[in-house]
Formats: structure tokens, C-alpha cells, sequence
């Protein structure tokens, strides 16, 4: 009678697992997402941060299999798609040439040309944009005495260049997406 | 201490290390002044008070510290800038070279406007020359005033020494050449960034000059 009556941890454990509501494919997947496309954004930042070389990324993410290495690819091109900035261009450059190296097509020249062209015209725009507004904030410097040809405004913390850049952003965002698009696309499907 | 119409220096005496500071008064519109370096809130070694010292300083000479419109900071180390974190909540705007911005920023500062090598005009008639002075920090900066011939030299220049080039961005190589081209000005009041084995106020065409040619010699 006492020997049915003590139960072992394991059968304890197991006896909570059978009352638990069964997961639904859905919730599944979800886990698994949530499990392995950590283990590809961490991949992608380690090459961002220049710890890993361009060879080693389809290695590296090649080390889980099926769904779970589907998953983990997914995760290491998002972070490296996401990474392309028209702020940030040396970060992009690296993103860029991580998704064609992930794609298997060593050298894509429309993408590099692509990203080239965009952030070409950005940093004319920007700097424009810069000039213009620095104009105003040199006549608001002068209104309190202060000018010359050592004075420099500080456009970061002026409000008009910060929504004017922010518009700048929103104009460019969309051709910028379907770059980052079509490099994902190419990037997941060849793995 | 005033040393002659609009043109205040305030040297440190303090048994801590701080900076010496000057002051240009009078010069913006409204009568407002310009403040350069105004070291540190409170020493770190020692907990002097040292922005207080200095306010007072500048009340003992006549003036209204509340009205004080611009800070300049030579460099963007915490013992000349600290206290402008403080004058910038009291409504004064801050200026320093960009390359030393990042510097300030971590000290809790943000830059009003950033100053580069050329003219620095005040209230239109004012004029001070702004000297890129890189070496003991990327971002340094000196001033020149031709009127009087008085240079706020910073930390590149000491009395018979010269500022640290170890620290990061330092060049000793830039500090050299910084120097050079503030040797070459026709210099006559000279301020130096601390009271280093002196008071750091040289004076005189001669005794500047002197200093000048030591310093070069074995730099």
C-alpha cells in the first residue's frame, strides 16, 4: 500500500507533463522559432562585429539541420537584411556582402551597385539638407552675438534637421526595403 | 583677477588638480560674458568646491556669473568641463571643437555649437581667433585674442612643460605642431590650462617667448 503511494520525482514530473494542454502546431513552430532564430541573429552580429569571417557564416549556420537550421538561417539573414543603414555604411557594406556570400553567388555586382547608387544620393541629399538647415541655426547663433567662421551649429540637436532627416528616411526607406528584400529572399532560399 | 578691460583669468590655488580659467567679459550682447574652462564642480581627490572658488573669484571682480552666455572649453577633459554640465542648466550655451564632443557628452554636456579653426566674432565687434590645437586631446583648441595679444593656451602649454600626450587620442607628434603655430603668434599674456610649478600666467613678450623656445627644445 505505502510502496503505491510514493511516487518518484520522474513520475511526478511526468504526471504534470500528461496533464498539460497539448500544443498545437502553431505553438510548436512558435517555439522553435523562438529557440533557434536567436542562435542566427547571434551568428550575424558576431560577423557584424568582425569575430567572424564572410566563409564562416554559411558554416556556421550549416550546423543545425531540417527545420531548426531553416530557422537559424532565417534568423542570421533578418539580422544581417536589418542591418543595412543608410546611416550606418560601413555596418551595411558587411551586411551586404554576407547576404551574397549567403546567397552563393560570391560577387553580386547589382547589389553592390544598387546599395552604391542609394547611398549615393542619400548623403548628397543629407548633406543639403544639412547645409540648409545649418543656415538657419547660424542665424539664430548670430541673434545672441555669437558668429564667424569658427562657428559650427550643431545640427544633431537642432529640431528642423531632425525631422527634416527623419523625412529624408521615410523617402528612401522603400527602395531600401526592397533591396534588403530581394537579398533575403536570395539568401534564405539558396540555403 | 581682472588683467585689463574685458579680460578676467581666474588661476587655480586649490591643493587639488583643477583648471585655470578666464573670463572675457562684457562681450556678447546684453553685457554678457564668456567663460572659458570652467573646470571641475567639485575635485575629485579633495571635494574642494571649485566652480564656487571660481564664481566667487568672478563676483569679487564686479561681475554677475548668472551672466555668463557662452563657455568655451578648450578641451573636452572632465577637469575643464565639468563645471559647464552645471552653467548650461543655468541658461549659458557651450562650445567646443566636434572631435572632443563625444568627451563631454560622457561627462552628461551637450554642445550648443562646436568651434573649428577661424574667426570667433561676439556681438560684432568682438573678435577672437579659435587655433585647432590637437595633441593632448583631438579635439583641443586655443584662443587667440590679436587686440591684446593674449593666448589661452590650455593643456598644450605649460610654464617650461608641456600637456600629456598619453592619454586616448593624444599625439605628441600634432602637439608638437600645435605648438609651433601658437609660437609663431605674437603673444604677450599667455594662460596656460593648470598652475603647474607656477602660477601658469605668463607675462610679457620676452618671458612668453622664452617659455616658447625652452618647451621646443626638447619636445
Amino acid at each position: 500500500m505505502e510502496e503505491e503511494g510514493i511516487k518518484s520525482a520522474l513520475e511526478l514530473a511526468m504526471e504534470r507533463v500528461s496533464k498539460l494542454p497539448e500544443l498545437s502546431a502553431e505553438e510548436i513552430a512558435e517555439q522553435r522559432e523562438k529557440e533557434y532564430r536567436p542562435l542566427g541573429e547571434a551568428i550575424g552580429h558576431r560577423y557584424l562585429e568582425g569575430i567572424l569571417a564572410v566563409g564562416e557564416l554559411a558554416p556556421e549556420a550549416g550546423r543545425h539541420e531540417g527545420d531548426s537550421g531553416r530557422i537559424v538561417r532565417r534568423g542570421l539573414v533578418g539580422c544581417l537584411s536589418g542591418a543595412i543603414e543608410l546611416e550606418k555604411p560601413a555596418a551595411a557594406e558587411r551586411a551586404l556582402a554576407g547576404l551574397v556570400a549567403l546567397a552563393g553567388k560570391g560577387d553580386d555586382g547589382a547589389a553592390a551597385s544598387d546599395w552604391g547608387r542609394l547611398l549615393g544620393e542619400y548623403e548628397e541629399r543629407r548633406a543639403a539638407l544639412a547645409e540648409e538647415q545649418a543656415a538657419g541655426a547660424r542665424l539664430r547663433l548670430a541673434a545672441l552675438g555669437i558668429s564667424g567662421s569658427a562657428v559650427v551649429p550643431v545640427m544633431e540637436r537642432d529640431e528642423g534637421y531632425r525631422t527634416a532627416l527623419a523625412a529624408l528616411r521615410r523617402e528612401f526607406e522603400p527602395a531600401l526595403e526592397r533591396l534588403r528584400s530581394r537579398l533575403r529572399r536570395e539568401a534564405e532560399t539558396a540555403g | 583677477m581682472k588683467v585689463f578691460d574685458r579680460f578676467h583669468v581666474y588661476l587655480w590655488n586649490g591643493r587639488d588638480n583643477n583648471c585655470n580659467s578666464c573670463l572675457f567679459a562684457g562681450v556678447l550682447p546684453g553685457g554678457k560674458h564668456v567663460l572659458v574652462d570652467p573646470g571641475h564642480f567639485v575635485t575629485p581627490a579633495m571635494g574642494e568646491s571649485a566652480l564656487e572658488r571660481l564664481l566667487a573669484g568672478i563676483r569679487r571682480d564686479g561681475l554677475d556669473p548668472s551672466a555668463i552666455g557662452l563657455v568655451i572649453l578648450t578641451h573636452g577633459h572632465p577637469d575643464h568641463v565639468e563645471g559647464a554640465v552645471d552653467l548650461a542648466r543655468l541658461g549659458a550655451k557651450v562650445a567646443l571643437h566636434r572631435e572632443d564632443g563625444e568627451l563631454f557628452r560622457r561627462m552628461g554636456g551637450e554642445a550648443d555649437l562646436y568651434l573649428q579653426d577661424g574667426t570667433l566674432e561676439l556681438d560684432g565687434e568682438f573678435r577672437l581667433d579659435v587655433l585647432h590645437s590637437p595633441g593632448h586631446s583631438p579635439g583641443h583648441i586655443t584662443l587667440y585674442w590679436p587686440e591684446r595679444k593674449v593666448l589661452v593656451a590650455g593643456d598644450c602649454v605649460f610654464y617650461r612643460s608641456t600637456g600629456r600626450t598619453d592619454f586616448p587620442g593624444g599625439d605628441a607628434g600634432q602637439l608638437r605642431r600645435s605648438i609651433e603655430r601658437m609660437a609663431a603668434l605674437d603673444v604677450e599674456e599667455l594662460l596656460c590650462g593648470h598652475p603647474y610649478g607656477h602660477s601658469g600666467f605668463i607675462r610679457g613678450r620676452e618671458e612668453v617667448r622664452e617659455n616658447f623656445r625652452i618647451i621646443l627644445t626638447y619636445l
